[in-house]
């Protein structure tokens, strides 16, 4: 099983690394994380802050960007070029093949997500500024949202287009890091009814806040210890659960 | 021994979510004998592709029950013993044709190493795309692509080959490639379970025929009975004073009305002989 699984992980990464549309993304973050130290130099203070943050946010972007984009067409391609055709009639089992694509585009967004940090690190190197272990952190939050963000979508995937998954995948996001300040308003609110909105809203939709360390890594804070493993926790069982949404779901779809 | 045995199989669609489902393939049982090449013929949209595909597990059937080999549904291990190749042959087109055999050898089990090299060679020399290894499969042409799905259908050296209308497309040159190696597979003794709508090609190589007909099957069997079943027609030569005359006759009735009365009139009867059918005549009377 894990040699089919691999075999299916090598080549979904082969063809994501073949695409051009990733090195356009590539390149869009590189410029980013250029601009970030542009804008740098015209602050009289905190130029490490402001470089920090913005080329933090730059590799976040980047990292959203190709999970949802990129991981909307990963099951949806197969289909429309009906490559899953031949694939699913060797001894690989449907459950194999959804791991094993999503195992492969995961070592894709991380070797970006590391690949871009590495520039970022390279900029503050050259700048003389001072590294801190919370920035590691943050790369870590990026890679946990981007497993949960390439679940989610490979679900929305099975049965809807890509442009429709991307809209789905969007409104998680969205919903998913605003889900603080949707609490925050919700018990304030003197509607009863916003307030269990509130409740249910943190059921169904996974906290993306929760593996957002760029602040704590800009202000040099530590990340504690039960909240670092709490969110890989929460990452995790996410994952699992989406995926586990798509293997259902794809167990029951014709490939024709 | 059969290698596949399908037994009341079922499959409807639904073009829309709301709307009711059309069946596609209606109680469908058949039987692919082993060793043995079964042509599978039947009009467009007859339920040829969905039944292949019902069988390999690609469509989720309604109903019915398909045994492989006599041991068993699909498995894992079943589907080692299986090589398939699709009506279209869409593959991975960043692959090279080496990269793209060794993808498939390895998710049937086989580890990488000299022997799956030497296999790989081997396949694209009996497939004549040597010369094409090291491109893109996107840089094939439609005959090529069509050869190396033949090569990547049977790498792992199968029990039972599928083919999914594998001359369709293709210039005759290309038919008559494909047919010779398809040949060259069944002469292995393998079997081989093929769709098709082109009637000669099935009539060349099939030792059996399915035949389809909107979603239910209409024939099953060898070649040979159909053929003769679908010819009723004879052939009379005969002498008559130094005329020497043919006459084609509807069926045994007329012919045997017409000897007595050729023989009263004192011609000479050289020869009777039943009017050779194609596979295409058999087919169309067949459906009529």
């Amino acid at each position: 099983m894990f040699s089919r699984v691999s075999v299916i992980a090598i080549n979904s990464f082969k063809e994501i690394i073949r695409d051009r549309v990733l090195y356009g993304i590539i390149l869009f973050s590189i410029f980013i994380i250029g601009l970030s130290r542009a804008l740098g130099s015209l602050s009289f203070a905190e130029q490490e802050r402001l470089v920090l943050d913005f080329g933090l946010a730059g590799v976040h972007i980047s990292v959203v960007i190709i999970s949802i984009f990129v991981g909307s067409t990963l099951i949806s391609k197969e289909l429309e070029k009906r490559t899953i055709i031949t694939l699913l009639t060797r001894p690989v089992g449907r459950a194999e093949f959804i791991i094993g694509k999503f195992l492969g585009f995961l070592m894709v967004v991380c070797l970006l997500a590391t690949l871009l940090f590495f520039v970022l690190f390279l900029v503050l190197f050259a700048m003389d500024a001072e590294i801190n272990t919370s920035m590691f952190y943050a790369l870590h939050g990026f890679m946990l949202e981007a497993l949960v963000l390439i679940s989610l979508t490979m679900a929305f995937g099975i049965y809807s287009k890509p442009m429709l998954s991307v809209s789905f995948v969007l409104g998680v996001f969205l919903i998913g890091h605003w889900m603080d300040s949707l609490n925050y308003f919700a018990s304030r609110s003197d509607s009863k009814g916003f307030q269990q909105l509130g409740k249910v809203v943190n059921y169904v939709f996974p906290n993306l806040e929760l593996w957002n360390w760029k602040t704590e890594a800009v202000n040099r804070a530590v990340v504690k210890s039960e909240l670092f493993w709490n969110a890989n926790l929460n990452a995790f069982a996410w994952t699992g659960l989406f995926l586990c949404v798509a293997v259902i779901l794809f167990r029951r779809k014709d490939c024709a | 021994m059969n290698a596949i045995e399908v037994k009341g199989l079922y499959k409807s669609y639904r073009s829309e979510f709301w709307l009711k489902k059309i069946p596609a393939i209606e109680d469908l049982s058949l039987k692919v004998e082993s060793g043995k090449v079964t042509g599978f013929l039947g009009a467009n949209g007859a339920g040829k592709s969905t039944t292949i595909k019902s069988i390999l597990g690609l469509l989720i059937k309604d109903q019915g029950e398909v045994t492989f080999f006599e041991e068993g549904p699909l498995s894992p291990s079943i589907k080692k013993r299986i090589g398939f190749l699709p009506e279209r042959p869409f593959f991975y087109e960043y692959l090279n044709g080496t990269e793209f055999l060794e993808f498939y050898a390895r998710l049937t089990g086989m580890s990488t190493g000299k022997s799956l090299n030497k296999r790989i060679e081997e396949l694209l020399e009996l497939v004549g795309l040597s010369h094409a290894k090291g491109k893109k499969l996107r840089d094939y042409s439609k005959g090529m692509l069509q050869r190396v799905g033949i090569a990547q259908a049977i790498i792992h050296d199968p029990d039972l080959i599928i083919f999914d209308e594998p001359m369709s497309g293709l210039d005759p040159d290309g038919r008559y490639e494909v047919g010779s190696i398809l040949q060259q597979i069944a002469d292995q003794g393998k079997t081989v379970f093929f769709s098709s709508h082109l009637l000669h090609d099935v009539e060349r190589l099939s030792d059996d025929l399915v035949i389809l007909k909107k979603g239910k099957l209409i024939y099953e069997g060898q070649v040979e009975p159909l053929l003769k079943e679908a010819s009723s027609k004879f052939v009379v030569s005969f002498l008559q004073g130094e005329r020497r005359a043919t006459e084609e006759l509807e069926d045994s009735e007329k012919l045997q009305l017409r000897l007595d009365e050729l023989r009263g009139q004192g011609a000479n009867i050289i020869a009777v002989r039943p009017q050779k059918v194609s596979l295409e005549d058999a087919y169309v009377k067949l459906n009529q």
